[in-house]
């Protein structure tokens, strides 16, 4: 599911256009705009109408110009994208309707219809749009309540209050306990989580606090899921975390509340990682995540033919990609909050052609040995590839051999430390590469110089003589001998 | 169901792990290595997170299937061969260990074995274990564990704690907490195994109040222990089959099954090891006597030398005197030296070993000329590694009274050709370097193999066995005992100089 979805066909086209204008350098004239959003210029210009209207409460923070020609967009330095996007969701009725769902556990049409101005008729296929999207998350909303596994609706609202209707929205609500638990849970675990993580624990709490009170749940896959972890040493300190703040708070948390909250810590990313190091060389063998880890770890490690990682890397490694099989494992359904494909052509502009390709087969090899069904409408499997790509692009570039190259100039005593730092700057432009003026009994793999002498170089490294100062030419010889070097 | 083609066998060492899938005609198919964290609390002291030991094998076993496309379910069982004597307690109900695992180099439970030592316990030991008193070995570890770790001692004696070497821990791992075994070659390295009556010597365990509940039972080193948990071993249980202390896998590895047959491990030290039959030889030279296995109802025992410094003194050529760029390059040198073997070096840099065992000694160099070249040097460096290997196996020929007719060698600097040869000449005896150098490793996957009928029987294994080039003694009786003379010379001049070490 993608963020934009909770909007209307209208909406998004309106930060269609703003996006466009953002990338385009701020301006664009009509036909461009029309092409992109692929409308008549009527269209367009009452979609411009539109933005001008809905952006009146940020005149602060963004405008629009047009004139009939072109489109010029002003924002504020301290203003983005992502802002407007919320400004937007805000306002969506169906954002409103989850938010309602979930503060109110049931509804009726004709008790909800009239609070979002809407007609029944009109909720209705409003609850008919949300559920075709929902239905990657395996969830439902149905005889007035939001109906799936007790998990997904957590992790579903999880990312909703994360992404779309921001986390101040639940402040208030179950504040205090959650503040406690996550204290507790600091305390108990001997973890020190990070302030951005702490706040994601704290909103998945405020989740499960609230939905702790809700009394027709379901997890039976949950169950199912979580039999391997039922001995698993961090599993059995978080439940008895949760029965001990029990017994001194008024909190009825039950099995299920502390496998949600067990599944949360391993997929999410916000245990720190030498936290996660010692559990890893702890847990318990018999969860598919961990067997998996191992595997794909040295499936990379063969891949690359690296005889020795560093320890720290193979660790992060070991991190990222646990929580990625920890979220397949348990989870269906993502919201994607970034285009994942623009993502992925960023990421491949610094990675090695073959690196796509087999974060693929690493997707490949989890699905077969987590037997996960072959779904094509699960963000998640999306979500892993971009997940194992970063982790591979994380490999190579750690790994990646540093060149370093002498800049010897002997022929130009007056300019030359301008030169050389100037040169240097060039040179550097070529990804791992080190450059610096030549210093005696250095080694080097690549020494550029101007030395017109025929003697050779005390050098074990590759000598290149510079036909003139700064040329293309020798700037495009160098990177490719800097290439080949690589290789 | 598909057929059990292959054998893993796991080689857990001192700083790496490994492990090799062997096909039936003992070819490596597949095999993967991974270093793990050393640590060193304490000057002296070299300890190893036990969880760190388990996650490395765990990635090895991974790797070896990755790298040889081969299914866990082709794997007819696996045998492990490991470091001896290194020393992990932990708790039976969590499998938390409750400290790291006390390696067999560290030196923490010194004064413990001082202790004993001097209470006269050196020869009640000896008789017993066929070891001489040592923080080397298990026992005054487990004894230092128990004193440091608070409420241990206390634990211990409940039951509620295990003792186990890295065999014992990877099988009681593997097998998800069912088989809590050792085989007799780690037992008889822990200093409390009687290798007489094949039991945990009771009067050693109540000398070092050791509670006999915390131990291992002692099992053979081929026999099915147990199976993997399918959560360990990627859906399937596998036997595992056989276990066997490193040199004493690398004896079976080199098909020392018979009496007098004896192994070399050229490493940075070496280990020789003697298989001396069915009856223990206690030494008269300080030299150990150990279990080599124990196989169909049967216990081999053998003698155990050990040189402090060999492939270590070509790094110290390397790395101290830069005579060398590489190991290679020795055995050029030695070639090209052009002395009548007139020098000799001795490389006592930590003392000398058996069967001299004297620690104070330090190395010394004898025969320079004005004529000695780096040449000359190298290959008297080299000379000192095989005349210390024939110090160890005269010693135990004249403890075991056996006759040796073939030393079998391994390790890297069994890869020396010229050292090979001088080592025929001066034992007198054909010197014969293994074909698959990764002795250790196919003892091990021999002994599980024998255990599930994978291999028939020893037979079979030996039909498989590719021998090695031999190196026949090629050198006059005459020369060879004048050369070993003047080594004996040398050594002895060198143990009369003991410098007055207080003087700064």
């Amino acid at each position: 599911m993608r963020i934009e979805d909770f909007l209307e066909k209208q909406e998004k086209r309106e930060l269609q256009l703003v996006s466009y204008l953002i990338h385009s350098g701020g301006e664009a004239d009509y036909a461009e705009l029309e092409e992109h959003l692929d409308i008549t210029k009527a269209s367009l210009e009452s979609t411009l109408d539109s933005i001008a209207y809905s952006l009146r409460p940020l005149s602060e923070n963004i405008a629009l110009d047009y004139d009939g020609r072109a489109v010029r967009l002003w924002m504020d330095e301290l203003f983005s994208m992502q802002e407007l996007q919320h400004f937007y969701l805000k306002q969506s009725v169906k954002v409103q309707l989850l938010d309602y769902l979930f503060r109110n556990h049931e509804f009726s049409l004709t008790q909800l219809a009239p609070q979002l101005a809407l007609s029944e008729s009109s909720l209705s296929r409003k609850i008919k749009e949300l559920n075709r999207y929902l239905k990657e998350f395996e969830l439902k909303i149905w005889n007035g309540r939001v109906q799936g596994e007790e998990l997904q609706i957590r992790y579903f609202y999880y990312l909703f209050y994360r992404f779309v209707q921001g986390k101040e929205a639940l402040k208030e609500r179950e504040a205090g306990i959650s503040l406690q638990i996550v204290q507790t849970m600091e305390n108990y675990l001997q973890v020190s989580f990070e302030p951005e993580n702490q706040a994601r624990v704290f909103l998945w709490l405020q989740i499960a606090q609230h939905r702790m009170h809700t009394k027709k749940t379901v997890s039976i896959r949950l169950k199912e899921n979580m039999t391997p972890y039922m001995e698993d040493k961090l599993y059995q300190k978080i439940r008895s975390m949760l029965w001990r703040f029990s017994s001194r708070y008024s909190v009825e948390p039950d099995e299920e509340d502390a496998q949600m909250l067990f599944v949360f810590l391993l997929s999410s990313g916000v245990l720190p990682e030498p936290f996660f190091h010692d559990y890893r060389l702890t847990r318990n063998r018999n969860s598919p995540a961990a067997s998996l880890d191992t595997y794909l770890v040295e499936t990379i490690i063969i891949q690359y033919g690296y005889r020795k990682l560093p320890y720290m890397l193979e660790r992060r490694m070991y991190h990222t990609l646990s929580q990625i099989h920890a979220a397949l494992y348990f989870f269906k359904g993502d919201l994607e909050v970034h285009d994942r494909l623009f993502l992925l052509e960023q990421e491949q502009k610094i990675a090695e052609e073959s690196v796509r390709s087999f974060a693929e087969t690493l997707r490949e090899i989890t699905v077969e040995k987590l037997k996960l069904p072959n779904e094509t409408n699960n963000g998640l499997m999306e979500w892993s590839l971009l997940g194992y790509f970063s982790v591979l692009v994380m490999v190579t570039m750690e790994m990646r051999q540093v060149l370093r190259v002498g800049i010897d100039l002997k022929h130009l005593p007056m300019y030359r430390e301008t030169t050389i730092s100037l040169l240097g700057l060039l040179i550097e432009k070529v990804n791992g590469v080190e450059a610096e003026e030549c210093q005696p009994d250095k080694p080097y793999d690549l020494i550029v110089t101007d030395r017109r002498e025929a003697e050779p170089l005390e050098t074990g490294g590759k000598v290149y003589v510079l036909s003139e100062l700064f040329s293309p030419f020798d700037q495009k010889n160098i990177e490719r001998i800097l290439q080949s070097l690589k290789k | 169901m598909s057929e059990k083609k292959y054998i893993m066998a796991i080689d857990q060492g001192t700083t790496s792990s490994r492990a090799i899938i062997y096909d039936k005609q003992i070819n490596p198919v597949g095999s993967s290595q991974k270093e793990f964290t050393q640590l060193f609390p304490q000057s002296g002291w070299v300890e190893q997170n036990p969880h760190e030991i388990w996650n490395s094998v765990q990635s090895v076993i991974a790797g070896a299937f990755i790298e040889s496309g081969i299914k866990p379910k082709e794997i007819a069982a696996i045998g492990i061969t490991n470091q001896r004597e290194t020393t992990i307690v932990w708790d039976k109900e969590t499998g938390y260990p409750i400290y790291n695992a006390v390696v067999w180099q560290s030196r923490q439970s010194a004064p413990i074995a001082e202790k004993l030592k001097q209470e006269g316990y050196e020869e009640m030991v000896h008789q017993k274990t066929g070891l001489t008193i040592d923080a080397y070995f298990s026992a005054t570890k487990i004894r230092w564990i128990l004193d440091h770790v608070e409420g241990a001692q206390e634990r211990a004696e409940k039951g509620e704690l295990l003792f186990g070497t890295v065999d014992t821990w990877l099988v009681w791992k593997l097998s998800g907490g069912d088989a809590f075994v050792t085989d007799y070659s780690n037992a008889s390295r822990t200093m409390l195994y009687n290798i007489h009556d094949l039991d945990w010597d009771q009067d050693i365990l109540d000398l070092l109040n050791i509670p006999r509940q915390m131990l291992p039972e002692v099992v053979s080193n081929s026999q099915v222990y147990g199976h993997t948990k399918n959560y360990h071993f990627y859906g399937t249980e596998i036997p595992i089959a056989g276990m066997a202390g490193d040199q004493q896998a690398a004896l079976f590895g080199q098909m020392g099954f018979e009496p007098g047959m004896v192994k070399n491990t050229y490493g940075t030290g070496s280990f020789i090891v003697m298989n001396t039959g069915e009856t223990p030889q206690l030494s008269d030279n300080n030299l150990l006597t150990t279990i080599g296995y124990g196989i169909n109802g049967k216990v081999y025992y053998a003698l155990e030398g050990s040189i402090f410094v060999a492939g270590s003194a070509v790094q110290w050529l390397r790395d101290g005197l830069k005579m060398i760029e590489n190991s290679a390059e020795s055995e050029l040198f030695a070639k090209a030296s052009k002395s009548k073997n007139d020098v000799y070096v001795v490389p006592a840099f930590t003392g000398l070993g058996a069967p001299y065992w004297d620690s104070d000694a330090r190395g010394a160099v004898f025969g320079l000329t004005r004529g000695t070249t780096r040449e000359d040097f190298v290959k008297a460096t080299l000379q000192s590694i095989a005349y210390q290997s024939k110090d160890v196996i005269d010693t135990m020929k004249q403890d075991a009274g056996i006759e040796i007719p073939l030393l079998k060698v391994d390790g890297g600097a069994a890869r020396n050709r010229w050292l090979m040869q001088f080592q025929a000449d001066i034992l007198g005896i054909d010197v014969q370097p293994a074909h698959n150098l990764e002795t250790t490793a196919l003892g091990a996957a021999y002994l599980a193999g024998l255990a599930v009928g994978y291999w028939k029987d020893l037979d079979e294994i030996r039909s498989l066995y590719e021998e090695g080039e031999v190196f026949k003694p090629s050198m006059a009786d005459n020369t060879r005992e004048k050369l070993y003379h003047n080594w004996k010379v040398a050594v002895e001049a060198t143990q009369t100089f003991k410098p007055d070490v207080t003087i700064d």
